[in-house]
């Protein structure tokens, strides 16, 4: 065969770049009425200082880009570039350092009009290290450790893999992150030439610790020193015979020890079976395999003796869909045609399900979207218990959703294994109002990110929105509810929904009322940095 | 015994030795027959080397490589804290054995290059009681750093061994890539004499250079070797002894980038998709942030970014067919390359006469000066030429026994792979005979006509020494030829196993002297003079096509 050749691309840097700008863009959300902005002066030369925003030194060396134009740093930091163009914004690299804490994105800023020099702070990225040795205190070498974050966007909590590496020969590691909150974990290994115990997975924060508080917070320019110490165990072959029809397919396995820990072992299809590779124990035991007909699963509990084994026959059910039926708050007003509001499209609401207590098992602990099928939109979720989160879309906030009796703003919807197709019931309100004014960063007019937060029981739980470059917002399509405003210099990932995180700035929080015809105008400043990040 | 499974996963049966108790876990064996004790000590101190980890796995069996597969043939035991161990095993034959630890990578017993000894279990031969000497790790370890002592992410640190390059075999290769504060670590290295080179890009080239042109910018990392040089032939070869930890640092200096010009990528049809020429470094090239900048609907595209090295350039045509050719990037070159520029490659039509239609056999180009293999194998790492076929050949003509190739213009060995029964007999350059097996190929089109012939012969036998069998002797096959200019018989080894048994398979029919050499793994074997003694004392052989010969012979002292 000879070599395919590749497409071209005009610049696949630069298009990766736009792709991480893109959504970076789009945590922003539908926010900034266009037109609002003066226009600013065209700018042909830009100027200014780069620091370290951890330690306040000038940074030599750093990339300067505008315009196709490059320069670096000199020894104090200071950087000048000029084109006969506008420059509309400047991008800063330097490996290791980023315009945000908390993200690798943007790399640019933009350009205000003003001649006055930039002042940049570049922050250092966070690294997590350490050593994974066996309980015996032997280090282990070759072992994969992960990096999963716990972050929140727009009120819905993502785990989102950081990073990845191996241990070196000493058994240490080295996974530099951008700051915020993680989990490490260390992957199953199987037996092998060099090795012939099992490695079992391992987490930091421990599995029973695993929750949204149970993480590690590491900081802008901060190493934190980690030591996982993962069980070794001799593993034996167990061979679950599958029911006829489903031999075809390899179900996705998850099992979950008695301690709590959850992971996918090493798998294979034979003629008899799945073979799993597993230590002896007593597991509970979740498939799921996407079927022609839908996709489907079982739970079951395995006990695995120490020697090789036949487990009983897995049976995979289909998942029920739980059906979400919304219908319009009294109060919405009518379509402009006068029409009524109704049918509203339930997935426009991204109403999404939140595992609670099930570990951050693969594949990441994402949370579960609504889907839309031929008979409507539904969840279609393994057994479990979860939380709902989204409920903004289209103009719509959620205003109660219930299933059966329970009120799943303030409670958790359990599913169970054989769960009756119990709907999700959504009042949705499309009555909303607008919150207008300027954002401050030390008291000058300046873009920010806007974290506006309900009360508990209320969904979303918080939604971040931005304002322009000279610091004016205007919000429109908000719910008609008591908010508690919060205006940001950088975008934080942290659970805004979460009182106490709100609570640390309630000093520059400010609750309003929102109803159709608020007017206020409002004044918001800004966490000073050094508060957001101390 | 030669080996060539390295790795092989999974447990079916754990024997542990706890202190000085055994303890089993196993599957229910019916009464194992077969016994084998010993003991692991580190090679350097003849110290045990307690609570390593050791397998036995029949000869011959393959094990399954892949992670976290079922290997029902291995069997795995624990040495005790004063490195004894013991295996019972179900049945006679031959049986490869290794052990690892911390600090030890995976090693076969006796092992020695490629070759290792086989734990040979007879009825009614005695238990073998083995010293497995287990050779502690040598690292490689440092800091790669830029030109302005900034560490350097993400270069690739490769060692390999220090050798001529037609005899480096396989990919013996290892690879490191720095982390956050540019430092590498490459661990589990046998001892011997490698080379070390790093590849990087500097971090603010990619992107920065395209449309400025900037000087500053437009830079690449040359692949430095140790101790800092940009020519492979001027690198310095790093000794590590058994243990041995050195640390070893570079740092970076940028030269000017290399672009490539193609001033007429075409289409054939305006709507389709434009597919550009895509470049592959082949030595010492990177293409790190490699630019493709498109002008025109049917313009000019030019790659960029490139560090000084060999690249093999394919070219797609305008009937959808590609071309290949190789281009050598000097430093901060601007070359323009047309669809049909080719004059330093070798665009070989390999005839092999003689052969069956299996199909099965492949021809390697194994270049005598930089070590790259290109073969005719579909896929193969380098080199496949697709030709489109030519209007006057028709289907009878079209035989497997016709490869095209494009290789850059040098010298060659040629060797053939695939089929065992094959073998080289002679070969032709355009029309004329070659002596030996190494051929120069100039740039353009040239036909190289390789004559095989049928029926590898095998030799097996014994090694003794003071009428005892010998382990762990080098045993060498020596072509009556070697040493010779235009020699084309290839000289073979093995090593014998605990029985003193060896085997040689797939030789090519000639005049041999076969002779083993006690303890004779560092004996310089390349080197007729240093062999000769040992020829004197050897068995002559004649070995005529299919035949199977079995020797007894005397181990010599080294």
């Amino acid at each position: 065969m000879p070599p395919l050749p590749r497409r071209l691309s005009k610049n696949s840097d630069s298009r990766a770049r736009w792709i991480s700008f893109a959504s970076w863009l789009s945590l922003s959300g539908p926010f900034i009425s266009a037109g609002q902005t003066p226009q600013p002066a065209a700018v042909n030369l830009v100027s200014g200082h780069v620091t370290n925003a951890s330690t306040g030194a000038s940074m030599a060396r750093v990339l300067v880009q505008a315009n196709g134009h490059s320069s670096f740093t000199n020894a104090d930091g200071r950087f000048q570039l000029s084109d006969t163009s506008a420059i509309g914004s400047v991008q800063f690299t330097k490996p290791g350092f980023s315009l945000s804490p908390e993200q690798r994105d943007p790399t640019s800023i933009a350009v205000t009009g003003s001649a006055d020099p930039l002042e940049v702070s570049l922050w250092p990225e966070a690294v997590l290290a350490g050593s994974v040795t066996s309980p015996e205190g032997d280090p282990l070498p070759r072992v994969a450790v992960t990096a999963q974050r716990i972050l929140f966007q727009n009120g819905t909590r993502q785990v989102q893999t950081a990073g990845f590496t191996t241990t070196d020969s000493r058994g240490a590691f080295r996974l530099p992150v951008p700051a915020g909150s993680y989990v490490l974990q260390t992957r199953y290994a199987a037996p092998d030439l060099s090795r012939s115990l099992a490695i079992l997975p391992a987490q930091y924060p421990g599995y029973a610790a695993n929750d949204a508080t149970g993480t590690i917070a590491v900081a802008s320019g901060q190493e934190l020193h980690i030591d996982l110490h993962p069980q070794l165990a001799a593993a034996v072959h167990v061979t679950i015979p599958l029911e006829a029809g489903s031999a075809q397919r390899s179900p996705a396995i998850t099992i979950t020890t008695q301690d709590g820990a959850s992971y996918q072992p090493p798998r294979r299809m034979a003629a008899e079976g799945l073979v799993l590779d597993l230590p002896a124990g007593v597991y509970q035991l979740s498939a799921r395999l996407a079927a022609p007909d839908g996709e489907r699963a079982g739970t079951s509990v395995l006990t695995v003796p120490d020697h090789d084994t036949i487990a009983p026959t897995l049976h995979l059910d289909p998942l029920p869909a739980i059906p979400i039926v919304v219908s319009a708050d009294p109060s919405s007003a009518p379509n402009p045609d006068g029409t009524t509001a109704l049918p509203l499209d339930p997935s426009a609401l991204n109403l999404q399900l939140e595992a609670l207590g099930t570990g951050l098992s693969e594949p990441g602990g994402q949370p579960i979207r609504s889907l839309r099928g031929a008979n409507g939109t539904a969840f279609i979720a393994p057994s479990g218990t979860y939380r709902l989160s989204g409920g903004e879309g289209g103009g719509w906030t959620v205003q109660t959703a219930t299933s059966g009796d329970v009120d799943l703003l303030h409670n958790a919807l359990v599913i169970g294994s054989n769960a009756g197709a119990d709907p999700v019931h959504i009042v949705a309100s499309r009555a909303t109002g607008t919150l207008s004014g300027v954002t401050r960063i030390a008291g000058k007019p300046s873009a920010c990110w806007i974290v506006l937060a309900g009360d508990a029981g209320t969904l979303p739980r918080f939604f971040v929105r931005r304002s322009g470059t000279d610091g004016q917002f205007s919000l429109s399509a908000l719910p008609l509810r008591r908010l508690r405003l919060l205006a940001l210099p950088l975008l934080s990932l942290a659970d805004f929904g979460d009182p106490a995180v709100l609570d640390k700035f309630q000093t520059y929080v400010q609750v309003i009322s929102v109803t159709a015809s608020s007017s206020a105008s409002l004044s918001l400043d800004a966490v000073p940095t050094h508060e957001l990040y101390p | 015994m030669m080996f060539s499974v390295r790795s092989a996963p999974a447990v079916l049966l754990t024997i542990m030795l706890s202190g000085d108790r055994l303890c089993t876990s196993q599957i229910p064996v019916a009464k194992p027959p077969f016994h084998v004790s010993g003991v692991v000590l580190r090679a350097d101190t003849n110290v045990p080397v307690p609570r390593c980890h050791l397998s036995m796995r029949p000869e011959g069996q393959p094990g399954n490589r892949r992670r976290g597969a079922f290997d029902a043939n291995l069997y795995t035991a624990e040495a005790d804290p004063q490195g004894r161990f013991f295996f019972n095993l179900p049945s006679e034959g031959s049986w490869q054995l290794s052990a690892s630890g911390t600090g030890f990578r995976t090693q076969f017993y006796n092992e020695h290059e490629s070759f290792s000894s086989a734990v040979v279990l007879r009825s009614g031969m005695p238990t073998p009681s083995l010293v497995f000497r287990l050779e502690p790790d040598s690292t490689l370890a440092g800091f790669v750093r830029d030109e302005a002592g900034e560490p350097v992410r993400n270069a690739l640190l490769s060692l390999q061994i220090a050798a001529p390059p037609l005899e480096i075999y396989g990919n013996r290769r290892q690879r490191a890539t720095t982390d956050d504060r540019g430092h590498y670590e490459i661990a589990g290295i046998s001892p011997g004499s490698y080379r070390l080179s790093v590849q990087a890009a500097p971090w603010y080239a990619a992107g920065a250079q395209a449309r400025a042109g900037d000087p500053v910018f437009d830079v690449v990392y040359p692949t430095t070797w140790y101790p800092g040089v940009f020519d492979v032939d001027a690198a310095g070869a790093i000794s590590l002894y058994k243990g041995e930890a050195k640390q070893i640092d570079f740092n970076l200096l940028p030269i000017p980038a290399g672009h490539l010009h193609f001033p007429d990528v075409s289409r054939t049809n305006p709507a389709a998709p434009l597919y550009g020429p895509t470049i592959e470094p082949i030595e010492n090239g990177s293409v790190n942030g490699v630019m493709t900048q498109v002008s025109g609907p049917s313009g000019q595209v030019e790659i960029g970014n490139l560090a000084p090295g060999l690249y093999r350039v394919i070219q797609p045509q305008a009937d959808g067919q590609v071309a290949t050719s190789f281009v050598r990037v000097a430093a901060g070159a601007n070359l323009s390359l047309s669809a049909a520029s080719s004059a330093s490659t070798a665009d070989v039509t390999v005839h092999v006469q003689g052969e069956e239609r299996s199909g099965r056999s492949r021809v390697n180009l194994t270049d005598v000066i930089s070590g790259a293999v290109y073969n005719s194998a579909s896929g193969g790492a380098f080199g496949l030429h697709r030709r489109p076929p030519q209007p006057e050949e028709n289907a009878a003509a079209d035989t497997l026994a016709e490869r095209h190739l494009a290789v850059p213009a040098g010298r060659y060995q040629v060797t053939l792979a695939g089929d065992p029964e094959l073998y080289l007999t002679s070969l032709e350059l355009k029309g004329k005979p070659v002596a030996g097996r190494i051929v120069t190929l100039p740039g353009g089109p040239v036909a190289l006509t390789l004559n095989v012939a049928h029926g590898r012969a095998h030799v097996s036998g014994r090694a003794s020494l003071a009428g005892k069998p010998v382990e762990g002797a080098m045993v060498l096959l020596v072509p009556t030829s070697f040493g010779q200019i235009g020699a084309i018989d290839l000289l073979r080894r093995d090593q014998s196993n605990t029985d003193g048994s060896f085997e040689l398979a797939d030789i090519i029919p000639g005049d041999y002297i076969l002779l083993a050499i006690d303890h004779g793994w560092a004996i310089n074997w390349h080197d007729l003079s240093t062999l000769s003694p040992y020829l004197l004392k050897g068995t002559p052989l004649s070995l005529p096509p299919q035949s199977r010969s079995e020797q007894e012979i005397a181990a010599q002292a080294p």
